[in-house]
């Protein structure tokens, strides 16, 4: 099979896309710099937080030995080992967003975290909430786990390791360089996977209107 | 072969499926990453690329989601039971040693096993064929398993209908299995075999060869196209976004069409172990395991 016949149609989507490399905490006005669309590497501080972490981080968010202002929620779920007495981070990846669009708005209020990163997409609560409080939501490669552990430098710390299990508990982690993410929701109220479904589906009813005999 | 040697084999089937790509797979990612001029799409393909390599030069799991193990097996000499111990102790050594994500978790109880292995898992499916034992392994994650679709639809439905499943599954599935994706379509008589024709069809055919039959082959390149046109791309931003489409059909009921979508993402991940006599080799990665 010849690689041309795969190859879609050429539309400039992202005409602008720009790349940042950013350090947490990362303030507001730094946030308001980016467009959805734009690429961001991040080094600093960031911890991975799901469904039911959520809920934990919440109703214990003052006892946290660290402020979560500023930092960076990473959906993710990651493999870890034990090498002699401390963790080691094997594999981690983004893992699927949606999950947490339930808790998210509440999340990024109470939490004054300034950015987001998963996969696939969050929905209108999330977007809402990115732009009331300037925060952004990102996108990492799916499945690029072995490479994006390359960029967690170290393991800050760990919480709720026995009631959640390693897949979902908060690792507090220390990453360089953490990318490439691309901005899917910006502070703006743009969110590009809102337009992806909105051409995607354009697109199906010419291709299922072509199928007419 | 002893058993301890064959489970060794088996272990660096799992191995090599988790943490490296077949042959085919990496060839068309790389010729995807070749044709992409955007920006962003291009971006991300080379990301995965380096992932890749990552993985294999570190020998760690290309995704964090390792997947539930699948395997089908043609058994040759060996005896079903024997085979089934076999794999199951690998599958343990193996989730210990890469190590795996532990995936498989007891529902009633909420219990997750630690090791991959509970009831019924890893699934494996028993093959025709007896001259020799072939193993494929095949770990599939969570995130493209979340967008299977099945429709059962009159038997007069024809090549329209079909397209129109498939069309619509892919575009409601979005970015959300990882694309650029695989697909697979499974046509039958009844629900479970559209969905066992269609996890096979992605599965045990490599990317690019075409179905051996002319009308289907001519789907395959046609809805390709189509598919390609609804332009979501790599993770959405355009691009391609699927590498490749299998059909596999069964003859079908006279009042009844199964049709099984199943889509893989970009990380398709499947090991196939020959075993003769006096050698064995992962003819998806082309490597032989005696000298």
């Amino acid at each position: 099979m010849q690689a041309q016949k795969v190859k879609s149609r050429c539309v400039k989507i992202f005409p602008l896309a720009r790349e940042y490399k950013l350090e947490t905490p990362l303030e507001k006005e730094e946030v308001t710099k980016l467009r959805a669309g734009d690429i961001v590497y991040i080094s600093g501080e960031v911890f991975t937080s799901r469904d039911r972490t959520q809920k934990l981080i919440l109703a214990n968010r003052n006892r946290l030995p660290f402020s979560l202002r500023g930092l960076i929620e990473f959906h993710a779920g990651p493999i870890v080992r034990r090498k002699d007495s401390e963790w080691e981070v094997v594999s981690i990846g983004p893992t699927t967003s949606f999950r947490m669009e339930n808790n998210e708005y509440e999340f990024i209020r109470e939490t004054g975290i300034t950015g987001i990163i998963g996969k696939g997409g969050m929905g209108s609560r999330t977007m809402e909430a990115c732009r009331e409080f300037k925060a952004f939501y990102g996108v990492l490669p799916g499945g690029a786990a072995a490479l994006i552990a390359k960029s967690v430098k170290r393991i800050i710390g760990v919480y709720w390791l026995e009631e959640l299990g390693a897949p979902e508990a908060m690792w507090h982690l220390e990453v360089k360089e953490l990318g490439p993410i691309t901005i899917v929701i910006d502070a703006f109220g743009n969110d590009l996977y809102e337009d992806l479904r909105r051409r995607v589906g354009e697109n199906l009813s010419r291709v299922l209107k072509s199928l007419e005999d | 072969m002893h058993p301890a040697k064959l489970k060794e084999y088996v272990v660096e089937a799992i191995r090599l499926c988790e943490t490296s790509l077949p042959v085919d797979v990496k060839n068309r990612l790389k010729e995807a990453y070749e044709c992409e001029e955007r920006e962003v799409p291009r971006k991300i393909l080379g990301a995965l690329l380096e992932n890749v390599e990552t993985a294999e030069k570190e020998g760690k799991p290309i995704c964090q989601d390792t997947g539930t193990l699948t395997f089908y097996v043609k058994r040759g000499e060996w005896r079903e039971d024997e085979l089934r111990r076999i794999i199951v102790g690998a599958v343990v050594e193996a989730s210990g040693k890469i190590p795996l994500r532990p995936n498989a978790i007891d529902f009633p109880s909420g219990r997750n096993s630690g090791d991959n292995t509970g009831r019924f898992i890893p699934w494996i499916l028993w093959e025709p064929g007896t001259e020799s034992l072939e193993i494929t392994v095949v770990a599939k994650g969570g995130g493209s398993e979340a967008v299977s679709s099945l429709r059962v639809l009159p038997a007069t439905a024809g090549r329209k209908e079909i397209f129109q499943t498939v069309l619509e599954s892919v575009a409601q599935a979005g970015a959300k299995p990882c694309p650029p994706i695989v697909i697979g379509v499974g046509i039958g008589p009844s629900s479970d075999i559209a969905l066992d024709l269609a996890k096979r069809a992605v599965y045990l055919r490599p990317l690019g060869k075409r179905h051996e039959n002319s009308v289907i082959a001519g789907m395959e390149e046609d809805l390709l196209r189509k598919i390609n046109r609804l332009d979501i791309g790599v993770h959405g931003f355009g691009g391609v976004t699927a590498l490749d489409i299998h059909i596999e059909y069964a003859s079908i009921h006279p009042s009844s069409m199964a049709i099984g979508v199943v889509a893989s993402c970009w990380a398709l991940r499947r090991a196939t172990l020959k075993v003769h006599e006096k050698s064995a080799s992962i003819t998806s990665h082309n490597i032989s395991l005696t000298s």
